[in-house]
């Protein structure tokens, strides 16, 4: 009887070890002639960059590099063109273009030896205003406190709007953190996590949106809070883009596809607008949260 | 003014009442059956000789034939079965009678059974299409993996139908999704229908009767799903005498007895399978790991009783589980700890029947049943501190799963050869548990807690169907079946209603048919899966206020031919098939997500598929089988998936070919074959990376990193599939004692086929594109012992 549990179970483990065996194969993927890829965020408060490289095929083991060698232009409403010169690492810049405006329409064309031509096209939406900014800190369940900032602000009415929240400490006059990761249980996230929204839910109405930092992000300094409008390119860009460094490693997930806008290449060419900046106070009186809150 | 709806109603329900009235004046009913075991034989056909007309026998072996009145004063009766002798009588004619057709089945191997061609309802003569039987008896045959005889596999090998995997047993219909086949045990339906992820299913051979597998032409006393509905009927049990069966296999082991409760009156029939990895491998594992294992199981369990000749009881019972483990015990001198994982689910289906012939014309079918799919996921890990007399534990718990209680009414209408009106009404209550994780933990300093930390979002609801068809002749030629189903779904306040007409034909020219079939179906239900493997985490949700039903529209045109002195069924059938609001995860969303209700992780679309079947198949002689080929494609588009672009569903596959060949070489030794070949599947890998870029210019600078560029979703091809499996049995001994040894090779010529691809690096870095495979050639041995 032994021997015949022990002959079987040989057997089954035997089956198992071949069992994922795996082999290199030629896989019929989609031919990929490299694409110039084109990356700018414009706002009306920086001078115009244009950062220009190139993609690679995927099973490509060079290093991606700048193209240091591209025509970049810029055309503005359809009538004023630009040449951008270059700096070593790929970047395009004129500072003799006048800052990104409000109602004018913005076309890059960039062109290089061996790539085709691409272009892409964006403008800078009208900046609303954050009417104000309320905060008040509340002890949670948990023991910790936390700070939550109330942003008020009116949204356009016919206009469909995007938007991006971001806060940083206040560390000194001047002075200020990276961007802080926040919390929201505001619908208008959509329960994604990210920092990019519509005015779905609350169009051409005024809107308050919560959102929460803990005490260890803050350290008792006030935050200043950054209210972007952006382009609708803008917001698919960066809400495709952070589903995809989320789940880009999850074999249980869908693939996600990052959103690009640049015409025959790849990359983002967008531009936004940022209200005035308000602060936050941390100097408030400690709320009780209870679980029902 | 009425809509274009209402005129198709009207249309449809005029048909069926504008019956060709003739002469009726008599009617022979009644049952076939098995002669030695009293099984009653489901689509046997019946045959009046001197008439030529016939019938076939319903899901319960009863048939009902009215006829004109007789010029003579006798007329001959025939009944015949696949793998039957014979059955004829003469009987008296223009009188009422009901009728016991007991067959007999041919005992010798390769026996010539006596056939009158007429006696056998040939594929062009029924006016549905895009229905496939085949006999249990060809299913046992196909060769299996590690000898695991499988009925759902078998079903992929036919046109229309695609396997997902390597070694899965989702059925992907005409372009269909794996939720959309309304899977029926005994009537009840079956949510999970696999074992080991998806590398067996969950019935038992040994004691299923008859399998049938619709996949368009839907008549309307089918709903509910969009893609295919297959009736998987258990045996009934043998009442004349006891009858066993226990067969050992590499993998599992299984066992079938039968027998009468009371003679000729009442019977049950027990059936059970267990795989015995986890006890075979305990002498060869560390103590500290025998506690580990993974084993499945089936019990089936059928009573039937012959209450009087007009009344019939059956109580069919099903349940199967599968269950991993892993239980570890450490003690140190101050300390001990106890973990225990386990990760099983599993499910039980029940149905009550009642057969009532209230006339020789009226059947009906009184049903009752309860289906329970579960998933369950239990982990705990206890500490104690001796020197302290103190403990810790924690207890973490995930569950999902869904549950219905059913009844059903279904009549069974003959009033003359020409009609067969079939109607009834099915009231479904559904509690759906789409997840939740439960998490405690004790005698922790730090936070003791005890509560549901994911959305316990249990939903109820309630469905309800009726359905009005008639199969009938308008004339010699032109048979037609037309009906409606009605249906409506209750779920949070909410109603959906549908009204889904159903129309087939045939016409006959010669031994040729033409067929067409539409059909609407509407689906309330929704499985969430991801794009990978089907996994038992795949959750059952349903339509809700906020996500809509599945609702397909499909057409179908075919020829149909019996040939070779009725040997050769032959069929060709064209399809479309239109899907709306189809659901999908979206993109990055997967069922783990905690945080997230499951509405809000899904997205809606459509989808469209088209082909063409060709269907070749050979049900008698020494040599059975069929070849089937598909020509397919099929699309989906979602607004919130490749940027609103339509992309190739994951199972689009050009191509699909089975060759199905059984060969009896000699009484006692028969080969069988298999040969398979698919397009590879479609799967999303990026074709090249870029950088990516977020602007923190003011104070951070800027962000980069790597973007995989993705031209199309599903846009790259797996390669190709195919295999060949063969296998020889040994027959010895007589019906009564019978031994039967198998042998078997899966993927005889070791192919290796794609499961999944993967990036990966060379030794030199160079990036590749690898391929993991899961079958190579694999043997399989069993034997079995019937008495």
């Amino acid at each position: 009887m032994f021997q015949l549990r022990k002959c079987s179970t040989l057997l089954v483990f035997g089956l198992l070890f071949f069992v994922g065996c795996e082999m290199i194969v030629e896989v019929d993927l989609p031919e990929h002639e490299p694409v110039l890829v084109v990356n700018s965020f414009f706002s009306p408060e920086n001078p115009w960059v244009i950062r220009v490289n190139h993609s690679l095929g995927i099973l490509d083991s060079n290093q991606i590099e700048p193209v240091k060698n591209a025509k970049v232009e810029l055309e503005v409403s359809g009538s004023q063109t630009y040449l951008l010169s270059r700096n070593s690492n790929g970047y395009y810049y004129n500072n003799a273009i006048p800052l990104p405006q409000v109602g004018k329409n913005y076309r890059v064309i960039v062109s290089a030896p061996g790539y085709e031509a691409v272009q892409g096209e964006s403008h800078v939406p009208v900046a609303v205003q954050i009417d104000s900014v309320k905060s008040r800190r509340l002890l949670n369940t948990s023991g910790d406190i936390e700070l939550e900032i109330t942003i008020n602000f009116k949204d356009p009415v016919e206009i469909e709007n995007y938007y991006q929240i971001a806060v940083r400490r206040v560390d000194g006059p001047g002075l200020y953190s990276g961007y802080l990761e926040f919390e929201s249980d505001d619908l208008v996230f959509n329960r994604d996590g990210g920092t990019v929204f519509t005015d779905d839910l609350f169009n051409g109405n005024s809107y308050g949106l919560k959102i929460t930092l803990y005490s260890h992000q803050v350290h008792g300094a006030d935050v200043r809070v950054d209210f972007m409008t952006t382009t609708e390119e803008y917001y698919k860009y960066i809400k495709s883009y952070r589903q995809y460094e989320d789940h880009d490693e999850n074999p249980f997930a869908e693939p996600v596809f990052v959103y690009n806008n640049v015409e025959n290449g790849l990359g983002i060419f967008a531009g936004f607008n940022r209200a005035q900046p308000k602060i936050a106070s941390w100097q408030q009186r400690i709320y009780i949260l209870n679980s029902q809150d | 003014m009425i809509s274009g709806n209402q005129r198709l109603t009207f249309l449809l329900l005029l048909l069926i009442f504008s019956s060709s009235i003739f002469a009726q004046k008599f009617t022979i009913s009644g049952y076939v059956q098995d002669n030695a075991s009293g099984e009653k034989l489901i689509g046997a056909n019946v045959f009046i000789k001197d008439q030529n007309r016939g019938t076939a026998t319903n899901n319960y072996g009863f048939f009902s034939l009215t006829l004109p009145e007789s010029e003579t004063d006798s007329l001959t009766l025939l009944g015949s079965y696949i793998g039957y002798r014979l059955w004829q009588k003469t009987l008296p004619a223009n009188s009422n009678q009901q009728i016991e057709i007991a067959l007999q089945l041919s005992v010798l191997q390769g026996e010539t059974v006596e056939v009158i061609a007429e006696a056998l309802e040939p594929i062009e003569s029924k006016s549905q299409m895009s229905v496939i039987e085949v006999p249990i008896d060809q299913l046992q045959h196909i060769p299996a993996l590690l000898g695991e005889i499988d009925v759902i596999k078998a079903m992929q090998l036919l046109p229309g139908v695609q396997s997902g995997s390597e070694g899965s047993s989702g059925l992907y219909v005409r372009g269909g999704a794996p939720d959309q086949n309304l899977i029926l045990l005994d009537g009840a339906p079956v949510y999970n229908a696999s074992h080991l992820f998806g590398f067996f299913s969950i019935f038992n051979a040994d004691a299923v009767k008859n399998v049938k597998l619709t996949k368009g032409g839907f008549p309307a006393r089918f709903g509910g799903r969009l893609s295919s509905v297959m009736e998987i009927n258990l045996k009934e049990g043998n009442n004349q005498e006891i009858d066993g069966q226990f067969t050992l296999g590499i993998i599992s082991s299984r066992f079938n007895i039968e027998g009468p409760i009371k003679k000729g009156k009442s019977s049950f029939i027990f059936s059970g399978r267990r795989t015995y990895i986890d006890w075979l491998a305990q002498p060869f594992l560390k103590e500290s790991e025998r506690g580990n294992g993974y084993y499945f199981g089936d019990l089936n369990a059928k009573f039937n009783y012959i209450l009087s000749d007009k009344n019939r009881l059956f109580l069919s019972l099903y349940s199967g589980l599968d269950k991993a483990y892993v239980q570890n015990e450490d003690k140190w001198e101050t300390a001990e700890n106890k973990l225990e994982n386990d990760l099983w689910w599993g499910n039980l289906t029940s149905t009550l029947r009642w057969n009532w012939l209230i006339s020789q014309k009226l059947f009906s079918n009184s049903t009752f049943m309860y289906s329970k799919y579960r998933f369950n996921v239990e982990l705990s890990d206890e500490e104690k501190n001796l020197d302290q007399n103190t403990s810790e534990a924690y207890y973490l718990k995930y569950h999902s799963g869904i549950e219905d209680w059913t009844a059903a009414i279904d009549f069974d209408f003959l009033p003359d050869p020409a009609h067969d009106i079939k109607f009834g009404g099915t009231v479904v209550g559904h509690t759906f548990r789409p997840g939740a994780v439960h998490f405690k933990s004790e005698g922790n300093n730090v936070f003791e807690i005890d509560t549901l930390i994911a959305p316990v979002n249990t939903q109820k609801a309630i469905e309800t169907s009726f359905y009005l068809e008639d199969d009938f002749d308008l004339t010699p030629l032109l048979k037609i079946n037309a009906g409606l189903h009605a249906s409506s779904f209750s779920v949070n306040s909410k109603l959906y209603s549908s009204v889904q007409p159903r129309f087939s034909m045939r016409y006959l020219f010669g031994s040729w048919a033409l067929k067409s079939s539409f059909a609407t179906m509407t689906q309330y239900v929704h499985l969430l899966t991801n794009s990978g493997i089907g996994l038992p985490t795949d959750l059952w949700v349903p339509t809700t206020p906020k996500v809509k039903p599945q609702k397909s529209q499909q057409y179908a045109l075919g020829l149909a031919h019996t040939f070779a002195d009725k040997k050769l069924e032959a069929s060709l059938e064209g399809y479309y098939k239109k899907m709306e609001n189809l659901v999908s995860y979206k993109e990055g969303a997967n069922f783990v997500g905690l945080d997230e209700l499951w509405e809000d992780k899904i997205t809606a679309g459509k989808g469209e598929s088209y082909g063409i079947e060709l269907f070749l198949q050979r049900k008698q002689g020494k040599t059975t089988g069929w070849l089937g080929y598909t020509l397919s494609w099929s699309n989906r588009q979602f607004e919130e998936l490749n940027f609103g672009n339509e992309f190739p569903y994951r199972y689009d596959r050009r191509h699909d070919l089975s060759l199905v060949v059984n060969h009896k070489i000699r009484s006692g030794i028969e080969l069988s074959g298999t040969w398979v070949f698919g397009t590879g599947n479609s799967i999303s890998l990026p074709s090249a990376t870029y950088t990516g870029f977020v602007d923190y210019s003011e104070f951070l600078g800027e962000y980069f990193g790597e973007i995989k560029y993705y031209s199309e979703r599903n846009g790259s091809r797996m390669r190709a599939y195919h295999r060949l499996d063969l296998s020889i049995r040994f027959v010895k001994g007589s019906t009564e004692r019978k031994h039967v040894w198998a042998f078997g090779v899966y993927n005889a010529y070791n192919r290796k086929n794609p499961f999944f691809y993967f990036f990966s690096e060379e030794e030199n870095s160079t990036p590749v594109v690898k391929q993991a495979s899961l079958f190579p050639i694999i043997p399989a041995i069993s034997y079995s012992y019937s008495f």
